[in-house]
């Protein structure tokens, strides 16, 4: 059913495209057309795209914390001082909290960042990762100062 | 890069071989771990090796924009093709990771 790897993959992909920019009754009479194993195949991604959503959309750090519970602090939770209120940002490399400092009472930013960030071998392979960005050299691929 | 060390955080995880040092421990207490949750960044890894054996370009697309957070501009830059390229890469390659990981799921 994942056709991994069809010979027919291209001609799969060009239907799908143009499937993409129909509205569904058009979709039926388009696909109609076609050979059957390709109209299955193209149905059977279109079924999955249109019950996709959001999957995928809100970036690999809020994929990983739904998956493994990593970062999922919720509004209200208590660290430390810190009562977080709500998740403010996220990025490629840590998520973001308002919370209030209970004790001086005022806002502050709580960044979790994954621990990885911390081990040696994750630091080389950042460096790597740096080192292919900068060398872009493009105003928004994110510009590397310090590591 | 950034797709490598959040899946081998995951593998890691999943082995229940945790990281150490004082930091993490009030952060653990602070974390609400669900138990079960349907895709997982292993099963995604995994989903994108297949794909990307029949569609470089097409796994390219999803690591630049799921993984390194660029926008569809900026992949086409980086990729020297066309944003319509990218958002149509984009769609099947969801369409294609989604059904192939909720077959995973129901296996």
């Amino acid at each position: 059913m994942n056709a991994t790897g069809s010979p027919d993959w291209r001609e799969i992909e060009r239907v799908m495209v143009a499937a993409l920019e129909m509205s569904e009754e058009q979709q039926a009479a388009y696909l109609a057309q076609q050979p059957a194993h390709v109209r299955s195949e193209v149905e059977s991604l279109l079924v999955a795209y249109r019950r996709s959503g959001s999957f995928l959309e809100g970036g690999a750090l809020s994929f990983a914390a739904r998956a493994s519970g990593l970062v999922a602090v919720q509004p209200g939770t208590q660290i430390g001082l810190y009562l977080v209120e709500a998740m403010i940002g996220e990025g490629g490399m840590g998520v973001v909290y308002r919370a209030r400092d209970t004790k001086l009472n005022r806002t502050v930013a709580i960044k979790f960042l994954f621990e990885e960030l911390a081990d040696p071998s994750a630091r080389r392979r950042f460096q790597r990762e740096a080192q292919m960005a900068s060398s872009l050299n493009h105003p928004h691929i994110l510009t590397v100062h310090d590591v | 890069m950034t797709r490598r060390i959040l899946v081998d955080y995951s593998r890691r995880r999943a082995a229940g071989k945790r990281g150490s040092g004082a930091v993490h421990v009030p952060l653990d207490d602070a974390l609400n771990i669900p138990v079960h949750e349907r895709f997982d960044l292993i099963a995604l890894d995994t989903a994108l090796e297949q794909l990307a054996g029949f569609d470089a370009r097409k796994c390219q697309v999803v690591e630049l924009r799921f993984f390194s957070g660029l926008e569809a501009k900026e992949i086409a830059l980086v990729l020297k093709t066309t944003e319509a390229t990218v958002r149509r890469d984009w769609s099947i390659a969801k369409a294609w990771l989604f059904r192939y990981l909720e077959g995973d799921a129901q296996a």
